[in-house]
């Protein structure tokens, strides 16, 4: 998974596949998304979560197989077209390594989360005087 | 009855810390290193055990310690001998890198172990060289 491109359908079930992530993705066409990333679904499953019920693209960044991956998700019709894109690794040799890019990898889930919050900022209901 | 027996994967390493000999389940990892210097083939694993292969070298004592080394705690055993240093390791845990929640529990228990493995290895230098101090009792 360096950057894969498919279509969900309602139910999460993987209904279509970019070409260049055929490769990985077209044995699990027809599947559910958790077939293919299993454990995903608490950190996936929120963010089409608010797509749907936002009907607007959604951006995220989480933390999955060892990798820091940014997550872009975009309503099609009753379907939600994701973009995932590999940021960062979980560098594992040795205790400094790892705890350095977990350090780098936990930035720039904050970072994202930063701009979530600011983005979502003007219409919450804490931003009400 | 046919019964499994398992065995402990291990390397015999020559003086210039050349692999010379593997086990079969060490077979996969370092069998195509045959001939060439282990640590030269794991990035960053000369500073983490370079000084207990010298150890056991120089002092031709057994030396055991626990390291954490790519997503793996382990135990590691080194003997001197007349083929060279024979290592053999325990994995006793890894690292769970599919989410950051079990990456956070998996490295809490990995310090954990390795914490607790040092210092009952510790002890057991601490033992085994008290005993010498009293006559082998």
């Amino acid at each position: 998974m360096s950057g894969l491109g498919f279509l969900l359908d309602r139910a999460d079930t993987i209904v279509q596949v970019d070409a260049e992530s055929r490769a990985a993705v077209a044995p699990f066409l027809g599947h559910p998304l958790w077939t293919f990333l299993p454990e995903a679904r608490p950190l996936l499953g929120p963010v089409l979560d608010e797509a749907r019920r936002v009907d607007g693209e959604v951006e995220s960044t989480i933390f999955y197989a060892g990798w820091s991956v940014d997550v872009r998700v975009v309503p099609v019709g009753a379907c939600l077209a994701v973009r995932l894109e590999r940021r960062t690794e979980l560098e594992l040799r040795t205790l400094e390594t790892l705890a350095e890019s977990l350090r780098s990898i936990e930035a720039e889930l904050a970072a994202r989360e930063h701009v979530r919050h600011d983005r979502r900022a003007p219409a919450s209901p804490q931003a009400l005087p | 009855m046919a019964v499994a027996v398992e065995a402990a994967p291990y390397v015999v390493l020559d003086d210039e810390y050349r692999v010379v000999e593997t086990s079969w389940p060490a077979d996969a990892a370092v069998g195509p290193l045959r001939g060439q210097h282990l640590l030269d083939f794991f990035p960053g694993s000369r500073p983490l055990f370079l000084p207990y292969l010298e150890e056991a070298q120089r002092t031709r004592r057994i030396v055991k310690f626990a390291q954490y080394f790519e997503g793996h705690v382990a135990e590691i055993g080194i003997f001197p001998g007349a083929r060279g240093l024979t290592l053999v390791w325990e994995r006793l845990c890894t690292l769970d890198v599919m989410t950051m929640d079990g990456l956070r529990a998996s490295l809490r228990d990995a310090l954990e172990t390795l914490r607790a493995r040092e210092d009952a290895l510790h002890r057991e230098v601490v033992r085994s060289s008290l005993r010498v101090v009293e006559g082998g009792r």
